[in-house]
């Protein structure tokens, strides 16, 4: 019993890649798979529509594709005729040790399913691969769907059209497909919605309890006499048996007898209210179904492991690749449960896919089991890590200075990295006044690298999912030089080229722009605010006048023309704590300044700009 | 039929692994063992497998695809057909390294053959010069039959073109297959040719086969010529052993396609088998095996143990129109009054009349239409249409799915008398195959042309479904007007017969698309052999082989018609011969007459006094 449970995790096969063209916001997108593949991405970015297409290609259960599934261009109205949905997938032998094979072995049940629709590559190698194609025929005037097996997997996706289907290749069957059918289990799942739909899992699984003739047969005694005990014993039921009995009379059928079953009393009616009945720790025990929906949801992807474990027990000889398509399995968790349910996750036999929005999850999965969404204008945009000169220090980095705080990034529209926080902090205020909107809202993460030799983890993470990122940069020396070597490392060999690397005029920081820029009274008012003073800069020459500062040399600020304002005020900004202390201070006073079109300095508002060009927003000059 | 089995059939239907060879003597239950094992291996063998059947006659497969239709899935199960068809899904799937993409076109007639050939010749001026060296217009076409065969000798070797060390003989054989691939087709040879070339060079393929089934069985193994068992030997490798040969060498006929018993020892040889030989004749009566003994001594069949006596006779004619009265009088009284030893009530399906040439049955024909008996032919292994209505049609079904078919466009033009506007077949028409051919006849003055344009438009007229009925009901409305009787009988009996291939073909390729292409190839696949018709069978011998009756005649056995007079001259040929009369004589499972003309008219006119045939006298007749 052991063994085989262990085999079922080797299911012979792998679905290594699919293609989808024409579906939806899917223009044209391939995505490869691994045992556990998780698509991430902003809302809307075409996850569930990838989904949806894999489902349409090799579901379990219909899901009829229609012209409304098709493709539409920006300015269309309606499909062309001639624009089919294509979903290729592929398939390739796994062998015992879980690696590919060349070969689906003599004896495998594979072959024997797929026979001479099995193909072999240009190094003579076995794969199978089918194409779902929806056209519209001309004859019958309306959209038909068919899927065939391909002869050969093109190297060049941009051709996959080309690829003529000949009649040779033969049609796929439902049959041929139904061992490694998808199961789509939606964010909505719940065990109790489960429990009671016809076709689920659950019911599937409980609708034959395995029991002998003879079993059955006496638990069905038993009920009975359940049964009449229950109603001989019950004031109520016996006075409800006595007055139906009337029905006889108005009827005028046959007396034959009327019978009260408070219990089902055939064990097949019993098997539809099974129920579990769930504890924790110290509570009362009740049922599932009034546990909260967390629990609920959690449940419902346990017996649907359940359920393919036992598929595959059953099978028997018969080859099983359960196929799951997971829709955010952090819905309803809190992150201790979320982490636990991918550890089961990852237990399930077959292939798995997830769409996620959960930080956590992303934390607990590879680099190379990510798959990026993105819109890019109308269309959907797929992005996998390309991770082969990356050292695993490297993906160390990623992982624990990246996406174990900042793992939100992943799921932003658009991404700005700064040296430090003061930017962190203060963006959101420009942003807010910029588009109008809170930046969350929009999708927009502000992110600070924590010092400008943080931003190489950040940027590899950036390029390597295509996320949309723009850097904002101070323009000393020192930082400069950092943020531009990072920039060498993933391939951009002169930032002055990009449009996203904002840098602030030569020699400026963050601070020394923002009074070159003529925001040093709005800067006081935000300090004497802060402080509840009436000039908080004069306060700070008086006291700090002929002291000793970092560098050991004495501050003499009156010495200047202006008394020394000035420089005071760039070193209250300046010193550690100032920077973070007054950002949010300094951003707010700026953005509720009277003449509007200052609430936002011009550098800033260049990067909003671009973000707004590139993502499709509204711009503001 | 009863599952009961001899121990011999036991043996061979209870064998599993390893390779095994059955030498099996007529009505021993050769199909019967070989169809037994498949069923076991399918029922009671563990695991994922499937079974591959070949045979070499598309009877032969069609009687084994009956015999195991009852097996839940069997198509899923098991291949079952001839080795030419495997080839052809082989290349057709698998055959792009061999250069074939998709399902090829055959060009299966000899016909088509010849003018490949001479075409060709025409593009090589050296070729040319040596056509030309050969003499006057004779002369050259018999020089061009003379390089055909030995285009066929080398693919029957399975040489490619760098293996051939004459010169000529290597253009000739480049310019041929140069020309074939041109028009998008291959002949029959290459589909065993290229099978082998993609096994040889790509060993992987031919593992994927090796794969896929388990178990190989070949019936009628004494028909496998070189290049079919150079295939199967490239399809098995060196490790791969689990083959079943069931074969009897005394029914080699197919001596004209380089079939020759002996590779069954090479079988037994090359892939150490086992052999089980059985001997019962569990099919015919006493009087019918110990006639085929007297054939041949080495016939091992023990006729003591069989049950029914049966009959041998001898009717003499005193010419063929009386040989063929004698005939008819015989029929018509065995379903009067049937015979002690056939159970059942004879009918004219029980009988048939068989013939060494289709030429020694037409005085019988002639009869069968004088007394209005039905009766239908079997004289050829492979269809060809009589009328030019329907050959015409069948010409227009290729240029619809081979545009770049030049031949038989050229053809086409021919027989419409189109020549002053010759149409180039392209790769690629503007126009649709349809226009095309309505461009065509409308340049002809041919009236057939008209009604064969309206039944191929009638054709396709809803896309994605072939309407072959209603387009043949176009060709049978023009034949039933026609003035001419002979073409009227001509042109009704080809309808009748694509009628029945394009339901049969509906019925077999039940996985394949039913389009026109696959219908065309496996027409000259000849997977459409007809199956038993109505009434008294006409058979040629070659065509009777793997067909069993109550009742047989052989007509014209005199000297120079069975044996052939060409097969006198020298011994291999003449052996062959005798083994035609062994199969003759064994398709009997009762009564068996033999008959012969005591004269008969030489083509010339006068009579020639006729010898009765030496097989007559070895069954002790005369």
């Amino acid at each position: 019993m052991k063994k085989s449970l262990k085999k079922t995790f080797n299911t012979g096969i792998r679905i290594v890649e699919v293609r989808v063209r024409n579906f939806r916001s899917l223009r044209s997108i391939d995505l490869s798979l691994d045992r556990l593949t998780l698509l991430i991405g902003p809302n809307n970015s075409g996850k569930t529509s990838f989904l949806e297409a894999l489902f349409a290609a090799m579901g379990a259960g219909r899901r009829v594709l229609s012209s409304d599934d098709i493709y539409i261009k920006p300015n269309e109205s309606s499909p062309p005729y001639n624009r089919s949905i294509l979903i290729d997938v592929l398939i390739r032998p796994i062998n015992e040790d879980g690696n590919f094979s060349d070969t689906f072995p003599e004896g495998s049940s594979w072959l024997n399913l797929w026979r001479n629709g099995i193909a072999q590559d240009d190094n003579d190698n076995d794969f199978m691969a089918f194409r779902t194609r929806l056209t519209w025929k001309h004859e019958s005037g309306e959209y038909s769907i068919e899927r065939q097996f391909l002869r050969k997997w093109v190297s060049d996706s941009s051709k996959i059209e080309d690829v003529e289907i000949n009649s040779e290749a033969g049609s796929v069957s439902a049959k041929q497909l139904e061992p490694m059918a998808l199961h789509f289990m939606d964010a909505k799942r719940d065990i109790d919605d489960d429990m009671r739909r016809q076709g689920s899992f659950w019911r599937r699984m409980t609708s034959d309890l395995g029991l002998s003739e003879d079993d059955i047969k006496s638990f069905e005694k038993i009920l009975t006499e359940i049964n009449e005990e229950i109603v001989e014993k019950s004031g109520v039921l016996k006075h409800l048996e006595s007055a139906l009995g009337d029905l006889y009379n108005v009827m005028s059928g046959e007396r034959e007898g009327i019978e009260l079953a408070p219990v089902a009393r055939k064990l097949r009616d019993l098997t539809k209210g099974i129920d579990v009945n769930f504890t924790t720790k110290g509570s009362q025990t009740f049922p599932l179904i009034r546990h909260g929906m967390g629990t609920r949801s959690m449940a419902s992807i346990l017996v649907f492991q359940a359920f393919m474990k036992w598929r595959s027990l059953m099978a028997k000889e018969d080859a099983v690749h359960p196929m799951l398509a997971l829709e955010e399995p952090e819905a309803h968790l809190h992150p201790q449960a979320q982490r636990a349910l991918f550890g089961q996750i990852r237990e399930i036999p077959g292939q798995v896919i997830i769409s996620s929005h959960s930080p956590y999850v992303v934390f607990h999965a590879n680099f190379s089991e990510l798959r990026h969404f993105q819109k890019k204008d109308a269309d959907t945009l797929v992005t996998a890590m390309d991770l082969k000169d990356l050292q695993p220090d490297d993906l160390q980095k990623m992982k624990w200075k990246v996406l174990n705080t900042r793992g939100d990034m992943l799921f932003a529209k658009a991404l700005v990295l700064f040296e430090g926080e003061t930017e962190e902090q203060g963006f959101a205020y420009y942003a807010q006044e910029y588009w109008n909107k809170n930046p969350n809202e929009l999708g927009i993460n502000f992110i600070s690298v924590g010092g400008a030799g943080g931003y190489l983890p950040f940027l590899r993470l950036a390029k390597g999912l295509g996320l949309n990122y723009y850097i904002f940069s101070d323009a000393e020396e020192t930082p400069l030089d950092k943020m531009s070597k990072a920039l060498k490392q993933i391939g951009i060999n002169d930032y002055k080229t990009c449009s996203n690397v904002i840098v602030l005029p030569a020699g400026k920081n963050h601070e020394t722009y923002l009074i070159e820029e003529g925001y040093t009274d709005v800067i006081e008012l935000a300090l004497n605010r802060y402080h509840n003073a009436g000039d908080y800069v004069k306060d700070f020459i008086r006291d700090m006048n002929d002291q000793n500062n970092k560098g050991g040399a004495a501050r003499n600020y009156k010495a200047d023309t202006d008394g020394g304002r000035k420089r005071a005020l760039l070193d209250i900004m300046k010193t550690r704590s100032g920077k973070t202390t007054y950002a949010e201070a300094i951003a707010k006073e700026i953005v509720s300044m009277a003449e509007k079109n200052r609430r936002v300095p011009p550098k800033i508002k260049e990067l909003f700009y671009q973000i707004s060009v590139d993502t499709g927003m509204t711009t503001i000059i | 039929m009863s599952i009961r089995l001899s121990p011999d059939q036991k043996r061979a239907v209870d064998h599993t692994n390893g390779a095994l060879l059955v030498v099996a003597g007529p009505g021993s239950g050769k199909t019967r063992v070989l169809t037994e094992r498949i069923r076991r291996l399918l029922g009671e063998e563990k695991g994922h497998f499937q079974i591959l059947a070949l045979t070499f006659t598309n009877k032969a497969a069609n009687e084994m695809t009956e015999r195991l239709q009852d097996i839940p899935n069997i198509a899923e199960r098991a291949f079952i057909g001839t080795l030419h068809k495997f080839c052809m899904e082989v290349l057709a799937k698998r055959g792009k390294p061999v250069g074939i993409d998709g399902l090829p076109q055959i060009f299966s007639a000899s016909q088509d053959r010849r003018s490949i050939l001479t075409r060709a010749i025409n593009d090589d001026p050296e070729l040319l010069h040596q056509l030309k060296l050969a003499g006057d217009h004779r002369e050259q076409v018999k020089r061009i039959d003379s390089w055909l065969r030995k285009i066929i000798q080398y693919k029957s070797q399975l040489l490619r073109s760098i293996e051939i060390d004459d010169e000529i003989d290597r253009k000739i054989f480049e310019g041929y297959q140069a020309e074939l691939r041109a028009s998008g087709a291959v002949d029959f040879d290459d589909l065993l040719l290229l099978s082998y070339q993609l096994f040889e060079e790509r060993p992987k393929i031919a593992d994927f086969y090796r794969r896929l089934y388990r178990f190989i069985c070949i019936d009628e193994a004494q028909d496998l010529n070189g290049a079919q068992y150079g295939v199967l030997r490239a399809l098995c490798g060196d490790e791969y052993k689990n083959v079943m040969m069931v074969g009897d060498k005394k029914q080699s006929i197919y001596g004209f396609n380089t079939a020759d018993p002996r590779y069954m020892d090479e079988f037994t040889n090359d892939f150490d088998a086992m052999v089980i030989e059985l001997h019962e004749n569990f099919r015919s009566s006493r009087a019918v095996v110990e006639a085929a003994k007297k054939l041949d001594s080495a016939y091992l069949a023990e006729v003591d143990k069989l049950p029914i006596k049966g009959t041998v006779e001898l009717l003499i004619g005193e010419n063929e129109d009386d040989e063929a009265k004698l005939v008819l009088q015989k029929i018509n009284e065995l379903c009067k009054n049937g015979h002690p030893d056939v159970e059942e009530p004879i009918r004219l399906e029980s009988c048939a009349v068989l013939g060494r040439t289709r030429y020694t049955l037409l005085k019988i024909e002639e009869k069968l239409r004088e007394q209005n008996l039905p009766y239908y032919k079997q004289l050829k292994a492979d269809h060809e249409s009589e009328s030019n209505l329907a050959l015409e049609f069948e010409l227009c079904l290729r240029l619809l799915v081979n545009p770049k078919d030049q031949l038989h466009l050229d053809v086409l033009q021919k027989k419409w008398g189109i020549e002053s506007l010759a149409q180039k077949a392209k790769e690629k028409r503007a126009v649709s195959g349809l226009e095309f051919i309505a461009h065509l006849a409308s340049q002809s003055i041919d009236k057939k042309a008209i009604v064969i344009t309206k039944a191929t438009s009638e054709l396709l007229a809803s896309n994605g479904i072939i309407r072959m009925p209603n387009a043949l009901d176009i060709l049978d409305e023009y034949g039933k007007n026609s003035a001419d009787e002979d073409d009227k009988r001509a042109i009704w009996e080809d309808i009748k017969v694509l009628r029945g291939e394009w339901n049969r073909f509906l019925r077999i390729e039940r996985e394949s698309a039913n389009d026109l292409a696959s219908f065309l190839t496996h027409m000259a696949l000849g997977t459409m052999q007809q199956p038993r018709q109505d009434g008294l069978a006409l058979l040629t011998v070659h065509s009777s082989k793997g067909l069993e009756f109550d009742v047989i005649f052989v007509v014209g056995m005199s000297d120079g018609t069975f044996p052939d007079y060409r097969a006198n001259q020298n011994g291999k040929t003449k052996a062959e011969e005798k083994r035609n009369a062994f199969v003759a004589v064994t398709r009997s499972k009762r009564l068996l007459y033999l008959s012969y003309p005591q004269s008969k008219i030489m083509p010339w006119g006068s009579p020639r006094n006729q010898i009765p045939s030496p097989f007559l006298k070895d069954m002790g007749l005369v």
